[in-house]
């Protein structure tokens, strides 16, 4: 049982990461998205 | 919008076959353009004329703008487009951000236009003798000039915004 003994913080670490990481990613696709379409809008009221 | 009334104060300077093409931009703008300036809060207080305009045939439409003379003409300044022109982020399509790029071009010309009516009026005013009337025709030219780039303009705005639907 030793190896889950070590393991188990390295598992943790990485999913935790991942998670964050990808929590991140998919805030900033969001704020780009709606930036997108405050452009898009704009753009068209401009025009 | 400003390209649309561009069409009506220059309406003097389309051939006859293009009098249902004026008629209905300056149709457009009175029934549109009176929306969106009240929208942004601006003479909010414009009085419904647009229902007396429907009642006038084209060619009589037409007739009554060609009584405006301008003699100057407007720049019409694009700054979001210019931005996005710029940016790297804009989520835009290789064709969107052509079409963008072609009002910007086109709207360059349409200021060159302006520049050279401004200094052909100017130039009406110093230059005197045989010259004068030179000058006169020039400005006239610069005016058709400036009134078929403002139609090319309006069509390529319309086909950006298609585009960007």
């Amino acid at each position: 049982m030793d190896w889950f003994f070590y393991l188990t913080p390295v598992i943790t670490a990485l999913v935790g990461f991942v998670s964050g990481w990808g929590l991140f990613e998919l805030t900033e696709w969001r704020k780009r998205t709606h930036h997108q379409q405050e452009v898009r809008s704009a753009l068209m009221a401009e025009l | 919008m400003l390209a649309s009334v561009n069409i009506g104060k220059y309406a003097r300077y389309f051939q006859s076959t293009k009098t249902p093409f004026v008629a209905n931009e300056i149709r457009w703008f009175l029934k549109h353009g009176r929306d969106q300036l009240a929208s942004a809060g601006v003479f909010s207080d414009l009085p419904e004329i647009s229902d007396t305009f429907e009642k006038v045939g084209d060619q009589q439409l037409v007739a009554l703008y060609s009584q405006i003379h301008e003699t100057l003409g407007v720049k019409l300044i694009f700054p979001t487009v210019e931005s996005v022109l710029a940016g790297s982020m804009s989520g835009l399509s290789a064709q969107q951000i052509a079409a963008l790029g072609m009002v910007q071009w086109h709207a360059h010309l349409l200021s060159q236009d302006a520049d050279m009516m401004t200094e052909f009026l100017r130039m009406t005013f110093t230059v005197m003798d045989d010259n004068h009337p030179r000058i006169v025709e020039n400005h006239e030219m610069r005016c058709a000039a400036y009134a078929l780039r403002s139609e090319v303009l309006l069509r390529v705005i319309r086909r950006a915004l298609e585009l960007l639907r």
